[in-house]
């Protein structure tokens, strides 16, 4: 056989589908072919990312439905989302961003230096946009943004520094934007367009992430 | 052998490898293939041009440039695979490009992988999966599903299908005419479309611009949404439709119905909802800083 009928195999073998002849053919001919070896060990760690990822990772495509019924549901969500509550966290945060503004401090000097795609560098979103997440009914934000920030830090090396800087960019823009809406928000907590705006801006970024970290190699 | 003889095998032995591994290698060959059958293609760099051809077969002309090793073709009445293998210890200049031309039966399915090939198809049926990250695609005619996705390509789409999944990081996205359902993703590249009628649109972008010269249909539905990107809709001014913009910080430039308002008096934000009939379409055009112009033809 050749390389690219074992490695269409590779799938069936790590989910334990084939018999045992050809289970021993492919590690056979892994064990003498270095390149089926890279391809095979690198299926599988993406497997093993795409495992980890946190089952909720697929945004609802449309947010809005739910947080209408919930806005208009009950006074204890519109009591959690309170205007105290946000102001109380709007005063305990600097209200500029989050998921790249370390990494901006540091861009120009990393990528003039090491000439390599840019690091990812997460220093965390602002309480208040936590809290207007909450208020949202989206309480595994931080969960889903951390998981794929890591899993666009462990691919980096395979994507340009040009690529890696429109995303960073692009994110950047996303971040800005949700500090501004939650700030609003702050002042105006059941705005329900700013709440749809928070939700259209979440959407998009978690959208832009998985691209970024299903994005075919470039390097 | 004295040193300078030996050096000199050396560097001959050294410029034969290189002029191996360089030279242009012409590649003519032919597959037979039954109905709908499915086409792989996997090209580094270069260009791949797929055309209709005959029925029942596969015809793969052109040149393997620098740095390949072989043409790997895989073959069988359900389908071809095309590999273009490299030599992955050549180092030398790229000056003679690998330049494939590949005719398939119109009705095959096609999916194509590049890393900076073009990709060029034309007179194809069937369903198309095209990616690639650095090359652009251009799609002339119209397959029965289309899928395509690059990094920093750009694409051009002279008639979307039915079934249209196109996205793009930072490449030009252009489509001359859309229809039926169709979904574009952009993050900083700019997104057209010239014209057509589509039944359900979704256009979307983080900083780039989206224009469209396309309207839904009469029970159809558009969606176009941006972060800082401005978006462009032109309409005919008779156009029956509900409408819905807003904007957090950005402007609403409307030609054809009343003014936008203030959604909060913490913001700048402006929304604006009309009909210009009733039933009709429903238009939906949101950007967070970005301008949305609703200019009429």
């Amino acid at each position: 056989m050749s390389c690219h009928e074992w490695s269409s195999c590779f799938d069936d073998f790590l989910d334990g589908r084939l018999d045992a002849a050809e289970e021993k053919g492919l590690q056979t001919h892994i064990a003498g072919c270095p390149s089926c070896a890279g391809e095979l060990a690198s299926i599988r760690e993406l497997r093993d990312l795409a495992a980890a990822l946190p089952r909720s990772l697929e945004p609802p495509r449309d947010l809005w439905p739910g947080i209408e019924a919930r806005v208009s549901a009950t006074k204890v969500v519109r009591g959690r989302f309170g205007r105290r509550a946000i102001l109380a966290a709007a005063a305990a945060v600097v209200i500029v961003s989050s998921v790249v503004t370390a990494y901006f401090l540091g861009r120009s000097q990393a990528v003039m230096v090491t000439a390599e795609a840019p690091t990812v560098v997460e220093s965390g979103p602002s309480d208040v946009l936590l809290a207007s997440f909450e208020g949202l009914g989206v309480y595994n934000y931080l969960d889903t943004r951390t998981e794929l920030l890591d899993a666009l830090e462990a691919r980096k090396h395979e994507l340009s520094g040009e690529t890696m800087e429109v995303v960073m960019d692009n994110l950047l823009l996303i971040d800005q934007a949700m500090d501004r809406i939650a700030e609003a928000l702050g002042e105006d907590p059941e705005n329900e367009f700013l709440m749809k705006q928070l939700a259209g801006a979440y959407r998009r970024q978690i959208d832009l992430l998985q691209r970024a970290v299903r994005m075919p190699a470039e390097i | 052998m004295n040193r300078i003889a030996k050096n000199t095998v050396v560097a001959m032995a050294f410029l034969m490898a290189v002029g191996i591994a360089s030279a242009a290698q012409p590649v003519s060959e032919t597959h037979p293939v039954g109905p709908g059958a499915e086409i792989e293609i996997d090209v580094l760099s270069g260009t791949v041009t797929i055309v209709a051809g005959s029925e029942g077969v596969v015809e793969i002309t052109g040149t393997l440039g620098d740095g390949v090793e072989s043409l790997e073709v895989d073959s069988d009445e359900a389908g071809v695979y095309i590999e273009v293998e490299y030599d992955e210890h050549y180092h030398g200049k790229q000056q003679v490009d690998t330049d494939l031309m590949i005719r398939v039966p119109s009705g095959s399915i096609l999916s194509v992988e590049t890393v900076s090939a073009s990709i060029s198809v034309d007179g194809i049926r069937g369903e198309l999966d095209l990616e690639t990250v650095s090359g652009n695609v251009d799609v002339a005619t119209m397959p029965a599903a289309l899928d395509v996705e690059t990094v920093s390509g750009n694409i051009s789409i002279e008639s979307a299908p039915a079934d249209s999944d196109i996205s793009s990081v930072s490449g030009k996205i252009e489509i001359r005419a859309a229809g039926g359902s169709i979904d574009v993703e952009n993050v900083s590249g700019k997104t057209m479309i010239y014209g057509g009628v589509i039944d359900d649109g979704d256009l979307e972008s983080v900083s780039g611009d989206i224009t469209c010269h396309a309207i839904p249909g009469p029970d159809g539905s558009l969606d176009i949404e941006t972060m800082s990107g401005t978006i462009i809709l032109l309409i005919d001014p008779t156009l029956v439709a509900s409408f819905d913009l807003s904007t957090f910080s950005g402007s609403i430039q409307n030609q054809i119905g009343p003014e936008p308002t203030r959604t909060s008096k913490f913001t700048p934000g402006k929304e604006l909802y009309f009909n210009t009939g009733t039933g009709g379409p429903n238009i939906s055009l949101e950007s967070f800083s970005g301008s949305i112009k609703l200019i009429t033809r």
